[in-house]
């Protein structure tokens, strides 16, 4: 479904890599969590993914095609860390406007949308501006424009960011369906007892290496948690 | 190229959903229908009275000249953050993470500017066209295709602006495509100036030669006079041996080459 393959990224001139030689696969119907400190090369490698940067060597390929080419994207639902909107919006355009650039018309582009509305709880609001939305209402359209055009890949970056209790649960709720359904899921998270709930694989990165990947119950031994691993890894790897 | 359309349909409701872009439309066609007030005034030029189509056919002239100018500076502001506000405001994220390609991204973004820079000029032009054949009774055949012809100026400080932003502050871009636009109209002023007749009498008609970098600088100064020869359907004298249009299309297909290589090195 997704191969990273030797993928490399070096910004500018610099020394530090951002990403040094990953080598990743993702199976259709996976749902792995991308785990890592701050600056260890997640968003980059999700960048990669979405071409929003280049590789310095090596490449990505969706499905077979490479991530350079536009139409690797069709299916491609991708929720960014922090979300933002344009504020002159209403959620509704917003919407339609995901539903559109992914080629979806119509009645068809509409029944999508209700459908959408209802999965992330934001039916009834979707008419008001994004100016007007609170941070968990903004997260929620941006993992519903995620979830309307990510019918072949969700890529999803931090998407509890700033969501209260309730908020997390919700989302988590609606990753736990969508997983069900056999999407193909990458999430990037920070909050491991969430990814412990949800993912099937995990990928811990550090210094732009892939430290240690496998699935949860291959990893996580008895009597301890993801955060233990999270930890012996990351902390083995400064000693 | 339905997404490429799709995207110029984002650009316009985005750049006109603001009520200030109306007010500034507004104010505008406000200040060109004062233009009625210098038709009905007594003028006489070398003790000759001058009659009304002849003032408002001097007049319009001007205001088209004055009109197309303005414009630009409208463009160069639309401009001039148009790809640092997507990328503040999500926009970019969400259009590349589909299956959009930069190219219709950045033409798409660039033609809605030019549609609606466009749209302005001509809604000026128009209303000039309409009070000078109301109030004076003159017709001027030629002025909104003229208006039509400065278009190709607006896209050019358009594209040229948009590449400059990529690797410039917003301001420093905007600058140096007033910067661009206003030696064009020094240099081809004073060019057209020493074709008058004044000018060539006291040269004894000897030809006026522009120096190289002149004849090769965009021509924005020299296209608008070339739209306004056609109203006035005079000689044109074009710095150079190239005519201004097709100095202009080949700086139009460099700004766009340009604004294509570099929006596709650019990270997001």
């Amino acid at each position: 479904m997704i191969a990273f393959t030797s993928v490399t990224k070096r910004y500018g001139s610099s020394a530090v890599l951002a990403v040094d030689n990953i080598s990743l696969s993702v199976r259709p119907g996976e749902f792995l969590a991308l785990l890592g400190p701050n600056g260890a090369g997640k968003t980059t490698l999700i960048k990669m993914l979405l071409d929003f940067v280049k590789p310095t060597s090596g490449g990505v390929a969706i499905a077979g095609v490479s991530s350079r080419v536009p139409a690797a994207r069709a299916g491609v639902g991708y929720l960014a860390e922090n979300i933002r909107i344009p504020p002159h919006l209403s959620g509704l355009t917003y919407l339609n406007r995901q539903a559109e650039l992914s080629g979806m018309h119509g009645g068809d582009a509409r029944r999508k949308i209700s459908e959408v509305l209802e999965i992330v709880g934001m039916a009834g609001k979707e008419k008001a501006r994004v100016k007007t939305y609170s941070k968990g209402m903004l997260q929620r359209i941006g993992l519903g424009a995620a979830i309307l055009s990510g019918s072949k890949l969700l890529v999803l970056d931090e998407p509890v960011n700033g969501l209260d209790p309730l908020g997390i649960r919700d989302v988590r709720g609606i990753m736990e369906g969508l997983r069900q359904k056999g999407a193909t899921i990458i999430l990037n998270s920070h909050l491991l007892s969430e990814v412990e709930k949800t993912c099937d694989t995990v990928a811990i990165i550090n210094r732009g290496k892939i430290a240690l990947k496998g699935s949860l119950s291959d990893i996580v031994g008895q009597g301890e948690s993801l955060e233990d691993v999270f930890v012996r890894v990351i902390e083995g790897a400064h000693e | 190229m339905s997404k490429f359309f799709q995207i110029v349909k984002y650009t316009l409701y985005d750049l006109i959903h603001q009520k200030s872009f109306f007010v500034l439309l507004g104010v505008s066609v406000g200040f060109v229908l004062l233009l009625r007030g210098c038709y009905s005034g007594n003028y006489v030029v070398n003790g000759k009275a001058l009659d009304n189509v002849t003032v408002a056919w001097h007049a319009s002239i001007v205001a088209f000249h004055i009109v197309a100018a303005g414009v630009l500076l409208i463009a160069t502001v639309l401009s001039m953050n148009l790809f640092r506000r997507d990328n503040e405001d999500g926009t970019v994220q969400y259009m590349l993470s589909k299956p959009v390609s930069r190219i219709a991204y950045a033409f798409g973004r660039a033609l809605g500017v030019w549609l609606v820079a466009f749209a302005f000029m001509f809604v000026l032009h128009l209303t000039i066209f309409i009070i000078t054949l109301v109030s004076a009774g003159g017709t001027m055949p030629g002025y909104l295709a003229a208006s039509c012809l400065c278009s190709m100026n607006v896209l050019f400080v358009v594209l040229l602006v948009c590449l400059l932003s990529l690797f410039m502050p917003d301001f420093a871009a905007a600058f140096a495509g007033v910067v661009v636009a206003g030696i064009s109209f020094i240099a081809d002023s004073v060019f057209h100036a020493a074709q008058s007749t004044l000018v060539q009498s006291v040269m004894a008609h000897q030809p006026i030669h522009a120096p190289p970098w002149a004849a090769a600088w965009p021509k924005v100064c020299s296209l608008q006079y070339y739209a306004v020869s056609l109203i006035k359907g005079g000689d044109f004298h074009s710095i150079g041996p190239v005519h201004p249009v097709i100095v202009m299309t080949v700086y139009l297909c460099l700004a766009a080459a340009g604004l294509a290589l570099a929006f596709q090195r650019k990270e997001i």
